[in-house]
This record gives structure tokens, C-alpha cells and sequence, in this order.
């Protein structure tokens, strides 16, 4: 460590990064969260790591990749060519160092300006970098970006490639915890878009033979399918596509460079184009294009040469040119899909046949909507005015350019039990309320026209500004917020059923939340605990002995405003909805929200809850 | 460095918390909810017959009973402390056990079950407990306790209800899943019905409903679910052009009635001039009909297309251990019965668990003063000394006890003052100690006689409270009204012969007739097509329309008479079919189907006339005989799908009509069903007679009258009918009545003049009664006369009424019987006659929808009719 005596301008800047990094987290990783929510700060971290190890396999080095979390830990094993061993700590802990720079191999990858894994050092209380190559390793490792111990072996029998590990810093991400879920998923969509990559994740193995139609293939029933899933492939770009029977809405999947750009951007605009260019051409009509794109369902991947995001979490891709001497996107888009898309219609005549109906179907079904337009625009022209049940937020998902967008966050509220704390404890720039009065209707069954002509669905809807699609989303973060008794619970089901109903992408991509609130307040004169578990419950009393005073809660109206904002601030617990791959979402509704059945009856009656209060004995 | 590439290997990781998958929070939710509401809010429980909020009304009036009224309001609050709910929603429950009149003792407006007022505001009106509820609901020594939800109080688990309230309130519950509705039940019936099951008996429950009303409960399945019970209003005629309604069914209100029936007027299903309510303490509707609409018809039709009836559909369902059990009304009844008798045996177990220990301390407190023990304590100088010294004092003398002395006893002991000592009478300590000993041997009695008890404990509440709680509703079978016989025809059809279009709105376009929205149309076409289809604003049947009318199901007396040339240059052919059932949109063709067919005539016949046609042919070679007559009467009546009898192979010009036909079908059978109080068609019931088109059916009513009316299955029937037969005109009616004026009998015989009106026949004096009516050619009755004082009794005399009086005028006032006192007149067998045969027409039967298999080749043209065997097919219908 011979930097320390060596006390020049340099050292002032590269103690700059780290202290940059940690005070404004958000520019390098998004938000921060305790990894409830998919695109939480922790996740950031890993694929940041990911990446680059991914980018070995690109090359060609390394067909394996191993991730493991212990606990906090998180560690990532290549077995790629390995960081060049003397510079193994400058890789990861200064800025504007990296190999990307000028190899052209690199060009088309997502980490290009050498940020990622030195936020990933300077934002864990440890880090540690290990590579191998020519049987030789070195080794080093990092307290909050921090080198601490430094290591080098002449020779080793490990196979080449480079190990990551690293433990989020307590002191930024509070109370974080991993989610297996979320990791999966990512790690999926890893194999997808890099085919003939093997992940192993804690002993579990990923790896997908036809990349992309593998993802939409998971991602949809194989009973939902109109038709089997389309599967084009080129230089650069990947489509998958099919029709689903039963969903209403537009469903994509899109990737740059390996990068899930869950906002879309110039390519997924481009794709949709191309879609609706081609099958109008194709059937020499020029049909609706929402009738086209309907209950589309569809993964598009590109590569781009130094893409541009909107942010630096890469969420929206903002380039227009593919670079390297290509056309602009949309015309490289257009052109392949316009080509390769035609050319399978025509060889596939049934699947042709298949989305013709499906448009026509889709055609009628808007043309018996459209009277229901009418009060639709009427009743949107209203909510545009204002939307009485709303108590919106400044920043909204959206402004991509506002560095909070990933927090704003919806709170649907039961009644007035809640929406009047919420309200008044809420953080006006990110936290809005949307408040129903009594129970939402059952929509399980009924057809779209339900969400124009039921007020609340129609100003729930404008609210979130999902009418056409979920581009426009206006919060990041729906919640659920309903008493913790039976009929919250009701509540909870009945408005999951809506989105599942009309707007399953919203909770596809991750975006509808339970808010869990305190079963209980245990308080003597000194503390107060707030308790969501009977557990919690427990240890609380046993903490606050002899005598607390138990408050259980049985609405959210019973708690006051000042109690309620730690609630939804900082140490806010969300409950994710993430759907099963088990069972269909169409199987779950009949099932639970349709008719009485006898299967059902003997299932209620089968595991009946039965909660029974001690007899006393005076 | 040391290689840890392991950890990245190791699997068991649990650190990290798995998401709950949404179907995971759908089945965790669903569940909460579901046995949330089943279990704590919409199923009562079999014990007390109580939903959780019933019963916390109930804990909660007990608590505040103090024989005062109190403020519905306040109950309500007081029950939040058990049930944690919104006020609103107890307060309606509340008012929903005052309204059904049995455990609560109501003050105020608490709304009106027949017309649907509701009740006034909680703070206004006041309950208390009812005597009954304090009788049987209520009793803190049995009922088991249970924590209230935020712990700080107990409320009951079950109220020891001894009575099968559930059957008698009824309930209603929808949850999650599953649902439940119990009828309510009579209130004596119920106790009847568990004497009877403590008894050992059978018995069977039916609702009766506090609305009263009509009810069939033939498919009432013992409430079970798949049971179905028919509720109707009492609908009477008050005049020829009003109905009243004087009960309504269980489930409708007066307004909800008034509604469904103006809204079936306003679709025209019904025509009504008018309805008002005239509702007070009864039920009173009144509707105008307006001049020309049948009360009769008008009474089906509000059966068939308003609220007047409704149908109910039982679902037993209560909590029993927690679950929900599906359970008939008679089970319940049983498990309530058995669960009285068990209170009452805790109950009787209790209370002589008091009395002995009552005479136990009387016992000991008697030895204790008589035997003067208390003096042995005077040494003693510690506490424990005392207790031994009276423990040892009394040891000689307590053999007899049933118990062995604990300190508490003795402790009490040492606790009786000294006035008491002095003052004891040792005749009135036995005396006590003897009255104990008898209330125990009776209360041992009734344990040991505990259903003999448990019976005289129904019995007693039977007396008590049975009073003003008889049956209600009537139980009636009812007939199946068909709709479309009584809808109003309330739009009329229109056709397009050429183009081939029917419908209600083509207005520019031919006018078929009137109809109603739920009739079917029948069409048939020049090509020897036919179809059934509904009425619509338009449908295309086909072009070049020959017929179309309103189609009657199973209407086998309109009969079709057809000639028809079979394909472009065919034979013709001659056939007679009825149209009975049919599939509705689909094309039938009449003609053997061969392209090109035509129809060259046509005929739709409603009594199953034949009429004459001539058919002449078109010259041409060598035929002789151009035209001649045919007659529809020598073709017999086949099914639709037959080919016919042939006409000629020439090519036919045309055919006209030569002469109408008269009807060629038997006389139609009428049967009177009493249970139902209809006619029908069916064979049920007695036989009234065979019908032709005029014939009328004669009707005599108690009260006096007489009228002749056609038979038509919607008619109704008063209840005063005493005679109903066909009837002959010829044949006199002979009746023997009490003049009121003149204070004598009277006999007349006489003839229905004026057939279509209502006539009195005896003096309209209000004392005036018809005493014996025959409609027999020659009755015979027997006097027997009253016995006067001092004077033997007459005998009996036999009169021939024939010979008695001639033949007069209806509003003759007859000859007088005898002047003599008459205790008692009794008809006799009439003597024989032979009355004059009818004279019948042509009987011819039809037979249905049968495939001919026989060729006839024979042509008509030989004036001889081809002869079929005729298939007995019994009964032509009515309609």
C-alpha cells in the first residue's frame, strides 16, 4: 500500500469516488430498498458483478458461471480469462479504469464506463477480487471501497477466471435481505439472452437451449398460447413472440446488450412499429394497431454498439443507432422484422390463419367497446380534470430523469380507516393515495367493459395511466394497503383479481405490493415496538417486561398519523405478489373468485380456520 | 489464500425469506376470509340457533335487562364491546329478531314486514327482553364462557337456548362457498313436533311464514338443499273488474309486489287499469282490471310473470364443531330437542346439587345448636382448637349426612350468631330440612323421569306462549300456470309474404294478429315448408308465405289440410296433419321434398274441420274427367311427415274451396282436479263430461247461484262450489232452500235460461239458505221431521220432487215443502231415467305424427276413400 506515502492529487481523487458513491447511491445503482422489490439497490450490485463475468462468456471464455449467497454474502465465480493480475485492485477501485476502453470485443456490452464494480466496492462494508490466470491469482480485498489486504500467489491449481464476493453495507442498504425470486429471475434472463451459458446458482442450475423462447415460453402458460411461439433470430437481434388467449394487454420482454430495459425505450418502440407494419402488410389490410398488438406477448433482445440509457440504471434505452456503420434502430428493427416475420406467415399458413382471428376477434371486441368509449372519455376527460379518489404525488415513474422515479409509490387504501393517515404521513413527492370506498366489485368473469363503467376501476385505472399500456405507468410501486382483518383481506383479493383480470403485467414486472402493517403495539413508558408477527409479538413483551400495554390492531384506522409513517417510510414492509408457475392465472380465478363449486365447498370446508379464544374458568 | 470455492457449492441455504407466489396469498386470504364468514358471521350454529351477532345481542340485552325499555342505540354500543363491527350493521341484525316478533320486546317503529317500512332510527326506538327470551334462551349457570375479542369481557359460546329457535325465526346467510336459508317454522307445530321426538314418534315440519301467504311444500325436501317450496299470494276476486290481494308471499313486500306487478304491466305481459294499497294492519291491494280482461286469466298471469308467486329454495346449513354441516329442518329439530333435554338435565343436575348442599348445612347447623356443641368451644383458646372441638362434638351425630364436614362447614358453623342459637326453633330447622328432602326427591324424580320432564317443560311453553302463534300460512298444491295462455297479447305480427319476413315491427307490411313477446310463430310456405320460430322484431322463415299464425304447443285440434304436388312435374298428393311438437328454427318440409314442390291448397283448421274442394285439371291428351269434388273428411288425420293420399298424377290447374267444413274431432274430455281446484285435460281428477265446441259446464255455489261457463283450464273456482257438472239445458235443476222471510222450505225446479249470466235462484232474504240442490232427472228426498213437544215424531217422509212441482221459471219462488218442522231433508238415489241420447258427430280420431307405411296408390278420383286402420290414440287435448 504505497499509495499513502505517495500523498499527490491522485489519491484526493480517488478517495472522491467512494465518498461520491455512498452519498449519492442513486446516480451509480437506482434506489436503495431492502430487497423487496426487483430493481431494489442489491440486485444493482450483483449484476453489476454479473456483468461483467458475463461479458467474459461473451467473448468466449468461460462457459460457466457460479453465484452464491450466503446469508448477505454474494459471490461470483467465472471462469473467464481473469482481470490482468496487476491490476486487479485498480479494476475495482478506480474510476475510469477498464478494459472496455478499447477493446473492440467489448462494444456491445452494457458495462462500458468502468462504474459498476467499483460502486459495487465502495457500496459494501466487504469486497473481495480474486483472479487466476496462468496458475498464478492475486487477490484483494475492500472495506467500503477501503483496500485492506492485498494478496498474490505465484502459483495455484485453481482454474483461471475471477471471484467476486462482497457483503452490502448495512450502513446504506438498511436491513436489506435477498430474495431468492428476484435472483432467479435475473439470472434467468441472463441465460436466455446468452445461450449456451450455464449459471449455477447456490447448487441450482440455469441454462436455456433457445434463449429467448425459452423466457416467453416461462413466462406464459403453454394452454394460454395461441399458437406456438414464433422464434426469429439474427445478427444483433432476437424476437419471440406469441398471441395469449385469455390476456387483455400488451405484454414485452426487452433486452439491449443483455440488459432487461423493463421501460423500454427506442427498440421496444421500434419493435411494436415493425409488428404492426408487417402484418398489416402482410394481410393487405390496414387493421387497428391495438388490434394487432393485442394480448401480444413478445421478448425482443438487441445488441447496440455504445448504447445510450435514459439513466444509469439502464431501465430505457435512449440510442437511435446501432452504430458501427448500421442503419438507426428502428430501421434495423424494422428491416429484419419486416423480413423475417413475413417470410415465416407465409411458410406458416395456420399460425397466419391463427392471428388473423385473433385480430378480427380483437376488432370486435373494440367495436362493442366503443360505446363504452364514450363514457370512457367522458369519465378519463373527468379524471383528467381530477381524479377525486386520487391524492397524487409530484415526482411519478416516469420522470426517468428524477432520480427518486423508482420510488414513487401508490398506496390503494380501504376506505376511510386509512387514507386519511396515509395522507397526512405520506411523503408528498413520491407517495400517493388512492382511496376506495367499501369493497371493489368482483370483476372475475366480466369482460373490459367493466373498467370503464365501474367508476373506481376507471379512476384506479386512470390513476395508474395503464389504459393502452404499461408504458406510461405512473408509480413504480402499487400497494395495497387494506386492514389486517378478514375483510382486508377480501379487499386484497378482489383488487388482485382485477389486475390479474386486466392487468397481469403489472404484477408480472413486479409492481403491486402488500403493505404490511403492525398486528400489534407493545409499549410500556420508555418504548413503543410495533409488532407484524405473533413472534414479534412475543419477544416484545418479553422486552418490555413486567407489564406492557398490547394494543392489537384491527384496522388501519386505529393508527394515528405520526404512528404511520414509519409504516411507509424507510423501514416500510411490502409484501411482493409474484405469480406461480403452477397454476394458471386463469385456473387461480375461476377457482377462488368464480361460481360456488362443490370442489370448492369441500375445499373451504376441508381447511376451515378455526380461531377459538381460551374458555375462562370464572 | 485458501481456495472457498465450496461456499459458492453449498445449497442449504435458508437465510433468504421465499416469496409467498400469489396463488400461495390467494389460498391464505381466501381461506381467512372464507371461514371468517362462514364460521363468525353468515351461518347460525345448530346449539342456539344464533349467528355470532344474534347472540351478542342477546348477551348484551341480558346484561342490561333490568325490566326497563331500553334505547336500541344503546344495546347496539353495549354489543360492540363483544362484536367489533360497525353499529349500522348490529343495529340491523337487531331489528331483524324484534321484527320477527319472539325474543324481543319491541317500543317504537320497528318497521313493517308487509309492506317494508323500515324501522325508525336506533335512538329512537327501544327493546327489551321478551318473557319468552328470559324463559328459554337464558341461564349463566349452564352457558360456557369464552373471552370477548379484546379479552376484557366473557360472552357465551352458545346461549342455552331450549327451544328450536332457529326453525322458528329462520335464517339466511350467504358466505363464501356455501349459503344457507331456513324457513321459519309454526311455533306450535315446532313444540308438537318435539313431544313427538321425545316421544319417539315421527313427524314432518313445514314453514309457515309470518307473511302468511299460500305455500305448496310438496318438494320442501325436508329443507334440505335441492328442496324447492312455492309461495304464492292470496289473490281473490272481489268484484268482476278487481282482484284484491290479501296476503302476500313470504319474501315480497307490498311494495316490492305493487313493483313487480306494474313492471309486468309495463311490458304487457299483464293489463291492469289500476293498483292501489290499501294496506293497514292487513294486507289489502286492490287491482282495477280494466273492462274485457278475465279475472281468472288475470290471476294466472300474475302468478306466472309477478312476485304473487315466488319460489324458494331451502339450503339447511348450520355450525356444528366448527363446520358447516348441510342438515334437514327435522334433524334439526331433533338435535335441538336432544340439546333441551341435556340443559335440562344440567340444569336440574345444578339445582340439586344446591338443595342437598342446602340441607346439608341445614343438618348441620341443627346438630350444631340442638346438640349445644357450640359450648365446646368455650375452652378451646386457638382458632384450630375450635375447629377440632366442633368437628369432635358433631362427630356422634352426623352419620346420616351425605357429605363428610370440611373446615369451610364448620367454619360457617362458628359464623351463626348467637340470636339465631337462642332463638331456634327445632320444629321449624326440621321443618326446613323436610321441605329440602321433598324438593330433592322431586327434582331426583325428574332426573330419573327426565324426557316425561323435558315434555311437561314443551308442554308448559306451549300453553304459555303458544297463544296468537297458530298456522299462518295455508299449504295448498299448486297447479303449474302456463305462460303463455295468460300473457297478454301485447304486440301484434305482421308478415311479408313475398320477401318472407314475420315480425313485430315489419308495421308497413300484412297484420297477422296479436301477440305476446313469448309466443311462437308458426309459418309455412308455398314450397311445403314449415317452421316454429319465436316471435322477434323480424325473421326471415322463408319467402312466399301461405300461412302463419300463433303456434300452441300440443295443440293437436288445429288441423292442416294440404294438397301438394310432389317436385316440378309429380304426382299430387292429399293429407291431413296436426303440428305438435316441433324443434324450434328448424325447416321441416310437408312435401316429400322433392325440388320443385308446391303447395296447391292450404288450409289451417282450429277444430279440425273438413271442408269440400274442387280440383280441376289442366287439359290435356286423353282425360276424361277434368274436375270433381273432393272432401277433406273422407282423408284421415296422419302425422306431418306423411306422404298423403294421391290426387291425381295430371297436372292440376287450380282448386277452389266448394263448401266449408264442420269439425271432424271427438268431443275433448274434462277432468275437475280438487286439489288443485282446476280443470285440465290431463285425466286428473273426476270426469266432468266430453265437450264440443258449445258445450258449457253448469256451476252451483252454496250461497245460491247458478251460471253455466266454458270450460277453459284457466278458470277458477270459489270455494263455496257445491255442483259442477256438464251441463245439459235441457236437464232442470231441483232445489229444496229455507226462505228466510217466511221462515219455511221451499222446492222449485228449474232451467238456465240466460246462459251467460249469474243468476240467484233463492230469496235473497238474509236467512235464506239453499238446503239441497240436485241436478238429477228425477231426485228423490226424505224429510225427517223435528219432534215436536208432546207429540210423537213424525215419520219420515219420501218425496219424488219430479211429481212435487213442475218445471218453473228460475225466479219462481216454488211450492212450499211441508208445514210441518223439519229437522234434517236428505237426498236419495234418484229414480232411474233415461235421458235423451245425444246425438254425436262425426267421430273421427287423430292420429298422431304417424309415419304412413302403406302405399296408396288408389286414386281418390274412384270416389272411394282409402280406409286406414285407426290407431287408437285416445284423447284429443283441449288446446
Amino acid at each position: 500500500m504505497s499509495q499513502q506515502s505517495n500523498y499527490t492529487e491522485d489519491n484526493i481523487r480517488s478517495l472522491d469516488w467512494k465518498e461520491h458513491i455512498r452519498m449519492r447511491p442513486g446516480m451509480y445503482i437506482g434506489k436503495l430498498g431492502d430487497g423487496s422489490s426487483p430493481d431494489d439497490g442489491i440486485y444493482i450490485l450483483i449484476k453489476e458483478v454479473l456483468d461483467n463475468s458475463i461479458d467474459e462468456f461473451v467473448m468466449g471464455a468461460g462457459k460457466t458461471i457460479e453465484v452464491s449467497i450466503q446469508g448477505n454474502k454474494v459471490t461470483v465465480r467465472d471462469f473467464g480469462r481473469g482481470i490482468p493480475l496487476g491490476k486487479v485492485v485498480d479494476v475495482v477501485s478506480k474510476m475510469n479504469t477498464g478494459g472496455k476502453y478499447d477493446s473492440k470485443a467489448f462494444k456491445k456490452s452494457v458495462g462500458l464506463n468502468g462504474v459498476g464494480t467499483k460502486a459495487v466496492n465502495a457500496l459494501s462494508s466487504f469486497f473481495r477480487v480474486e483472479s487466476t490466470r496462468d496458475s498464478k491469482s492475486a487477490s484483494a480485498e475492500f472495506e467500503q471501497g477501503n483496500l485492506t489486504n492485498q494478496d498474490f500467489l505465484e502459483e495455484t491449481s485453481r482454474r483461471k477466471g475471477t471471484k467476486v464476493s462482497f457483503i452490502p453495507d448495512e450502513g446504506i442498504f438498511k436491513k436489506y435481505k435477498y430474495r431468492n425470486e428476484y435472483i432467479v429471475k435475473m439470472l434467468k434472463n441472463y441465460v436466455y439472452l446468452n445461450t449456451g451459458l450455464t449459471i449455477i446458482f447456490n447448487g441450482e442450475k440455469y441454462f436455456s437451449k433457445n434463449g429467448l423462447k425459452d423466457l416467453l415460453q416461462e413466462n406464459i402458460n403453454e394452454s394460454d398460447m395461441l399458437y406456438p411461439i414464433i422464434h426469429l433470430k439474427g445478427e444483433d437481434i432476437e424476437v419471440a413472440l406469441t398471441h395469449s388467449k385469455t390476456q387483455y394487454s400488451e405484454e414485452y420482454h426487452s433486452f439491449v446488450n443483455g440488459q432487461n430495459t423493463t421501460q423500454g425505450g427506442t427498440h421496444l418502440s421500434a419493435y411494436r412499429e415493425a409488428l404492426v407494419k408487417t402484418i398489416r402488410e402482410f394481410y393487405g389490410k390496414s387493421y387497428e394497431a391495438s388490434d394487432i398488438r393485442k394480448s401480444i406477448v413478445s421478448a425482443v433482445s438487441i445488441k447496440v454498439m455504445e448504447p445510450v440509457f435514459e439513466s444509469q440504471t439502464k431501465t430505457k434505452l435512449g440510442s437511435t443507432d446501432m452504430g458501427g456503420g448500421l442503419p438507426t434502430v428502428r430501421t434495423f428493427i424494422n428491416d429484419f422484422v419486416k423480413r423475417q416475420l413475413d417470410n415465416f406467415l407465409h411458410k406458416n399458413p395456420e399460425h397466419a390463419e391463427k392471428i388473423q382471428r385473433k385480430i378480427l376477434q380483437a376488432e370486435k371486441e373494440r367495436k362493442e367497446l366503443s360505446g363504452i368509449r364514450k363514457l370512457a372519455k367522458d369519465r378519463a376527460k373527468k379524471a383528467n380534470l381530477h381524479n377525486k379518489k386520487l391524492r397524487d404525488c409530484r415526482v411519478h415513474f416516469g420522470d426517468t430523469k428524477n432520480e427518486r422515479n423508482l420510488e414513487t409509490t401508490l398506496f390503494i387504501t380501504e376506505g376511510d380507516s386509512a387514507s386519511g393517515s396515509i395522507t397526512k404521513s405520506r411523503d408528498v413527492n413520491t407517495q400517493a393515495v388512492f382511496s376506495l370506498k367499501g369493497k371493489p366489485l368482483n370483476c372475475y368473469g366480466l369482460s373490459k367493459k367493466i373498467v370503464y363503467e365501474n367508476e373506481e376501476f376507471n379512476l384506479l385505472q386512470a390513476a395508474l395511466n395503464i389504459e393502452e399500456s404499461l408504458e406510461d405507468l405512473r408509480y413504480n410501486n402499487v400497494v395495497i394497503a387494506t386492514d389486517a382483518d378478514v375483510d382486508g383481506m377480501h379487499i386484497r383479493l378482489l383488487l388482485i383479481t382485477f389486475f390479474l383480470q386486466f392487468f397481469p403485467e403489472i404484477i408480472k414486472e413486479g409492481h403491486l405490493y402488500i403493505l404490511q402493517t403492525p398486528l400489534f403495539r407493545v409499549r410500556n413508558k420508555k418504548e413503543t415496538i410495533y409488532c407484524y408477527s405473533e413472534e414479534e409479538r412475543r419477544n416484545a413483551i418479553e422486552k418490555l417486561k413486567p407489564k406492557p400495554e398490547i394494543t392489537r390492531f384491527k384496522g388501519l384506522g386505529e393508527i394515528s398519523p405520526d404512528e404511520f409513517k414509519y409504516f411507509i417510510g424507510d423501514d416500510i414492509r411490502l409484501d411482493p405478489i409474484m405469480l406461480d408457475e403452477n397454476m394458471s392465472i386463469e385456473e387461480l380465478l375461476s377457482f377462488y373468485m368464480g361460481k360456488n363449486t362443490p370442489t370448492r365447498q369441500e375445499f373451504i370446508i376441508n381447511n376451515l380456520k378455526v380461531e377459538l379464544d381460551l374458555v375462562e374458568d370464572n | 489464500m485458501i481456495e472457498d470455492n465450496d461456499d459458492i457449492l453449498n445449497t442449504n441455504d435458508d437465510n433468504q425469506d421465499t416469496i409467498t407466489r400469489v396463488t400461495g396469498m390467494y389460498k391464505d386470504w381466501f381461506l381467512d376470509y372464507a371461514s371468517y364468514v362462514i364460521l363468525e358471521r353468515a351461518v347460525p350454529a345448530i346449539e342456539d340457533g344464533f349467528k355470532p351477532v344474534q347472540r351478542r345481542i342477546m348477551h348484551s340485552m341480558k346484561d342490561l335487562d333490568d325490566g326497563r325499555y331500553n334505547k336500541v342505540a344503546n344495546i347496539v354500543g353495549h354489543t360492540m364491546q363483544y362484536h367489533p363491527h360497525g353499529d349500522a350493521s348490529i343495529a340491523d341484525a337487531m331489528v331483524q329478531i324484534g321484527q320477527k316478533d319472539l325474543l324481543i320486546d319491541t317500543q317504537g317503529n320497528w318497521g313493517n314486514i308487509l309492506t317494508g317500512d323500515r324501522a325508525a332510527a336506533s335512538r329512537y326506538i327501544e327493546a327489551r327482553l321478551s318473557k319468552f327470551a328470559l324463559d328459554v334462551v337464558y341461564n349463566p349457570k349452564i352457558t360456557e364462557w369464552q373471552a370477548s375479542y379484546d379479552g376484557r369481557r366473557k360472552e357465551p359460546v352458545n346461549l342455552p337456548v331450549m327451544f328450536p329457535l332457529l326453525l322458528a325465526q329462520g335464517g339466511e346467510g350467504i358466505a363464501v362457498g356455501l349459503s344457507t336459508k331456513i324457513l321459519p317454522h309454526n311455533f306450535i307445530e315446532l313444540i308438537d313436533a318435539s313431544i313427538k321426538h321425545l316421544k319417539g314418534k315421527r313427524f314432518t315440519l313445514l314453514p309457515d311464514f309470518p307473511t302468511a301467504g299460500i305455500a305448496d311444500f310438496t318438494n320442501y325436501n325436508d329443507g334440505l338443499r335441492g328442496g324447492k317450496v312455492r309461495v304464492r299470494a292470496k289473490i281473490s276476486q272481489l268484484n268482476k273488474n278487481t282482484l284484491v290481494i290479501t296476503e302476500i308471499p313470504f319474501g315480497a313486500t307490498t311494495s316490492s309486489l305493487i313493483d313487480s306487478i306494474l313492471k309486468a304491466n309495463d311490458k304487457g305481459k299483464i293489463k291492469i287499469k289500476k293498483i292501489e294499497d290499501n294496506t293497514a294492519a292487513e294486507v289489502e291491494i286492490l287491482i282495477h282490471l280494466p273492462s274485457g280482461i278475465s279475472p281468472d286469466k288475470t290471476i294466472d298471469a300474475l302468478y306466472a310473470f309477478t312476485n304473487c308467486e315466488n319460489s324458494i329454495s331451502p339450503l339447511g346449513c348450520v355450525i356444528e364443531d366448527n363446520k358447516p354441516l348441510f342438515i334437514g329442518v327435522s334433524e334439526m329439530l331433533r338435535s335441538s330437542t336432544d340439546n333441551t333435554v341435556q340443559l335440562l338435565k344440567s340444569e336440574l343436575e345444578i339445582k340439586l346439587r344446591e338443595l342437598e348442599e342446602q340441607w346439608h348445612f341445614a343438618s348441620l347447623e341443627r346438630i350444631f345448636i340442638e346438640k349445644r356443641i357450640y359450648r365446646d368451644i368455650e375452652e378451646e383458646e386457638t382458632w384450630d382448637g375450635v375447629i377440632n372441638a366442633i368437628d369432635k362434638g358433631l362427630k356422634p351425630h352426623i352419620k346420616h349426612l351425605k357429605r363428610e364436614i370440611t373446615v369451610d362447614d364448620i367454619t360457617r358453623l362458628t359464623e351463626i350468631r348467637i340470636k339465631r342459637i337462642s332463638k331456634f326453633d327445632i320444629d321449624k330447622a326440621q321443618q326446613k330440612i323436610d321441605a329440602l328432602e321433598d324438593q330433592i326427591a322431586e327434582v331426583k324424580h325428574h332426573l330419573a323421569n327426565l324426557i316425561v320432564y323435558a315434555i311437561a317443560y314443551f308442554t308448559r311453553l306451549k300453553k304459555e306462549y303458544g297463544k296468537g302463534r297458530e298456522r299462518k300460512t295455508e299449504i295448498r298444491i299448486f297447479d303449474d300456470v302456463d305462460a303463455t295462455k295468460v300473457v297478454m297479447r301485447n304486440t301484434k305480427l305482421y308478415v311479408n309474404r313475398d320477401e318472407g319476413f314475420i315480425g313485430t315491427s315489419l308495421r308497413r307490411d300484412e297484420y297477422v294478429c296479436d301477440c305476446s313477446d313469448i309466443d311462437d310463430v308458426i309459418v309455412f310456405t308455398k314450397e311445403g315448408k314449415m317452421m316454429v320460430t319465436k316471435v322477434d322484431s323480424k325473421t326471415f322463415v322463408g319467402k312466399n308465405i301461405i300461412h302463419v299464425a300463433v303456434f300452441k304447443k300440443k295443440d293437436k285440434r288445429t288441423i292442416y289440410n294440404l294438397i301438394y304436388r310432389d317436385g316440378s312435374r309429380g304426382a299430387s298428393y292429399i293429407k291431413r296433419f296436426a303440428v305438435t311438437g316441433v324443434t324450434r328454427d328448424r325447416e321441416y318440409d310437408l312435401t316429400k321434398g322433392s325440388k320443385g314442390s308446391v303447395v296447391w291448397y292450404f288450409s289451417a283448421n282450429p277444430n279440425g274441420e273438413a271442408e269440400v274442394v274442387t280440383v280441376y285439371l289442366r287439359q290435356s291428351g286423353s282425360i276424361k274427367k277434368l274436375k270433381w269434388d273432393l272432401d277433406f273428411a273422407d282423408i284421415l288425420i296422419k302425422g306431418r311427415v306423411s306422404k298423403g293420399n294421391l290426387v291425381t298424377k295430371y297436372s292440376i290447374k287450380r282448386i277452389e274451396l266448394k263448401e266449408k267444413g264442420v269439425s271432424t274431432l271427438k268431443p275433448r274430455k274434462i277432468w275437475f282436479d280438487d286439489t288443485v281446484q282446476r280443470l285440465n285435460v290431463d285425466g286428473r281428477g273426476e270426469l266432468v263430461g266430453e265437450f264440443r265446441g258449445e258445450d258449457r259446464i253448469l256451476i252451483i255455489t252454496q250461497s245460491g247461484t247458478v251460471k253455466t261457463i266454458i270450460p277453459e283450464i284457466t278458470t277458477r273456482f270459489g270455494d263455496d262450489m257445491i255442483a259442477l257438472e256438464k251441463w245439459i239445458p235441457k236437464k232442470p235443476i231441483s232445489a229444496i232452500y229455507f226462505d228466510g222471510d217466511k221462515e219455511r222450505y221451499y222446492v222449485k225446479r228449474f232451467l238456465i235460461e240466460n246462459e251467460s249470466k249469474e243468476e240467484t235462484f233463492i230469496s235473497d232474504h238474509q236467512k235464506s239458505q239453499l238446503e239441497i240442490v240436485s241436478t238429477d232427472w228425477k231426485p228423490m228426498v226424505e224429510i225427517v221431521f223435528a219432534k215436536e213437544r208432546g207429540k210423537d215424531r213424525k215419520d219420515n217422509l219420501e218425496v219424488n220432487l219430479e211429481e212435487f212441482i213442475a218445471v218453473k221459471g228460475i225466479n219462481a219462488l216454488g211450492n212450499q215443502l211441508t208445514k210441518d218442522k223439519i229437522n234434517q231433508i236428505n237426498l236419495l238415489e234418484p229414480l232411474p231415467y233415461n235421458p235423451p241420447k245425444e246425438v254425436p258427430a262425426d267421430e273421427i280420431e287423430v292420429v298422431d305424427e304417424q309415419v304412413v307405411k302403406e302405399e296408396n296408390t288408389k286414386s281418390s278420383t274412384n270416389g272411394e276413400a282409402p280406409h286406414f286402420d285407426i290407431d287408437e290414440e285416445g284423447q284429443i287435448t283441449l288446446f
